[in-house]
């Protein structure tokens, strides 16, 4: 009994990804005692960079000092070493299925351009909600979903929420 | 679709053996690992500064066992052997710091991690029951040879020591030192974050 | 053999970093393979069109939280010594609704986008480049607000269980019901709206 993994789209079918997924999550919990993450490993680098810059700004600053004050190497994380992974990861997946092509995914009307413009804005906006709530998706609603942490449970609602109510004012771009 | 339906009862199966799991056990205070963990240190003399202070703000803990609570007592320790943590850390106050004094390290850290990760405040006193009795109770007569320093601490900590222990009033003036400010601080858990 | 096993067995940091680039691997693979690297796939999920992120997201979730529920249970997992994301009220509410916002304005969220940007689509380029500027820019104001972005902590480690007095297992099964029930509900919608499967 040969089970198909993949859509007529070849992606993997979504419930299996979420299976194995799972499973990744659940051995980082149950090996490293953490779950998976990825702000936090991009704001490391953002710090490190900083570091090159101006040390004496990350010092001054509560914030980033947290993260690479003095001596410290904010580089110097699990994280970082995971989210190094999941570049890896991504690309031999992407090679495997034959999605390794340089385009811009966009909904029908609007222009590559404006595309760009709204990834960046977006992406702005989503890393500074990140640092507020102290994770992103990857951090909150998967790890902090598994280990039924409430502060995670209340974020990933509100990403939803947020998601959903907000959907219907750019609905142009995607559809 | 023949696959969904089958994750989906095998789901719904897991879901309803989960129902019938009983309360978790609470984790016993020997089995906590304490290699790689930090603990935040107070000093004896500070504790005794903190006492004679009156300052309110922390709860001290006895970790030793009820008898050796008896022999030598700090004023207002509150008795906590080991083995009643687990079931008693629920009475101490979350607003207040912990204090733990012991008789080994290795104990006092292990309290201090697992009230760390239970959400409270906790710092052990470095050198325990020892460093107390050895550093504040009988402090060490400095030698005339000793220098001026030597002698101011050992007046200050004689005065301390004698107030403490009811045999005297805090007549001698006391040298004016940085204190320890106790700061809320990182729980001693995996370290982690997004 | 109990977990974490970095405690148990004392791993050296070097073996668990290794061990987070392994466990990267099977992050990023599984990622990129449910479509998420496609910026259009994801935000489809908000027009209840393609509900591949609900279907992913949930299952990879329930499976952990099972496992770790069962595993903690046979005292296999000390979930003393794992890390659990603490609970700060309002940063966590605020932050959540500006992130949702991000995502269905940007297409991505940091991990999808890293994916993305690794399969060579240039909307996730600029979608990366945006977080981590965006990021950048909020470390600069949080110092500004760190009375309030500290403030309303209900706990470091407070989960559902012990917030709300419930057994974990109870916790765990109603959320397997919460998640059927958003499995079927994705079904209906992505049949109803036509989508391929």
């Amino acid at each position: 009994m040969m089970f198909n993994l993949f859509t007529k789209e070849n992606y993997m079918k979504p419930y299996i990804a979420g299976i194995g997924l799972g499973l990744v999550l659940l051995a980082a919990f149950y090996i490293s005692g953490s779950g998976l993450g990825a702000s936090g490993a991009m704001m490391r680098s953002v710090v490190a960079t900083e570091k090159i810059i101006s040390q004496s700004h990350v010092d001054s600053n509560i914030y980033l000092a947290k993260y690479g004050a003095n001596e410290k190497n904010p580089l110097d994380a699990w994280l970082v070493f995971e989210v190094l992974g999941v570049l890896i990861g991504g690309i031999l997946s992407g090679v495997m299925s034959g999605r390794m092509k340089v385009e811009t995914n966009r909904g029908p009307k609007i222009t590559n351009k404006k595309r760009l413009y709204l990834a960046f804005g977006g992406g702005a906006l989503f890393g500074a909600g990140a640092r507020i709530a102290r994770g992103c998706t990857s951090g909150i609603a998967l790890s902090g979903g598994a280990t039924l942490s409430l502060g995670s449970w209340i974020t990933m609602l509100c990403i939803f929420i947020g998601a959903y109510a907000f959907a219907f004012f750019v609905r142009k771009n995607w559809l | 679709m023949g696959h969904k339906i089958y994750l989906s009862i095998i789901l719904l199966l897991l879901g309803v053996l989960m129902l019938t799991l009983g309360q978790k056990k609470e984790v016993s205070i020997d089995s906590m690992i304490t290699k790689n963990k930090q603990v935040i240190k107070i000093s004896a003399i500070s504790l005794a500064e903190r006492i004679i202070e009156n300052k309110l703000d922390y709860t001290l803990i006895d970790i030793r066992k009820e008898k050796a609570h008896a022999g030598i007592e700090i004023q207002g320790s509150l008795s906590m052997p080991i083995e009643s943590i687990a079931s008693k850390y629920k009475n101490l106050e979350k607003g207040k710091f912990i204090l733990i004094i012991g008789n080994k390290e290795e104990n006092m850290k292990k309290v201090s991690i697992f009230l760390s990760n239970k959400g409270y405040d906790s710092f052990i006193i470095d050198g325990g029951i020892n460093a107390w009795k050895n550093k504040i109770l009988n402090p060490i007569i400095p030698k005339d040879t000793d220098s001026e320093v030597t002698f101011s601490k050992y007046k200050y900590i004689r005065a301390i020591s004698n107030y403490l222990q009811g045999k005297g009033d805090l007549k001698m003036p006391l040298i004016k030192r940085k204190r320890v400010i106790l700061k809320r601080v990182k729980s001693a858990s995996a370290d982690g974050g997004c | 053999m109990s977990g974490p096993l970095v405690s148990s067995l004392e791993l050296s940091v070097y073996t668990n970093y290794a061990i987070a680039f392994v466990l990267g691997l099977g992050f990023g693979f599984f990622l990129e393979q449910g479509g998420f690297g496609n910026s259009n796939k994801l935000a489809r999920c908000f027009y209840f069109k393609d509900m591949v992120v609900i279907k992913v997201m949930f299952s990879a979730i329930i499976v952990a939280m099972i496992g770790i529920i069962f595993l903690s249970h046979f005292n296999l997992l000390n979930l003393d010594n794992i890390w659990i994301n603490p609970t700060y009220i309002w940063p966590g509410i605020i932050g959540g609704l500006i992130m949702g916002v991000g995502f269905v304005i940007g297409g991505y969220c940091p991990g999808t986008g890293l994916v993305g940007l690794v399969t060579l689509k240039v909307d996730a380029l600029f979608n990366i480049l945006g977080a981590l500027v965006g990021m950048a820019i909020t470390a600069e104001i949080i110092p500004y607000i760190y009375k309030w972005w500290t403030g309303s902590l209900v706990g470091k480690r407070t989960t559902i269980p012990e917030y709300f007095d419930i057994k974990a297992g109870v916790v765990g099964f109603i959320i397997v019901i919460i998640a059927l029930l958003l499995f079927a509900f994705s079904e209906y919608v992505e049949k109803r709206n036509n989508t391929q499967e």
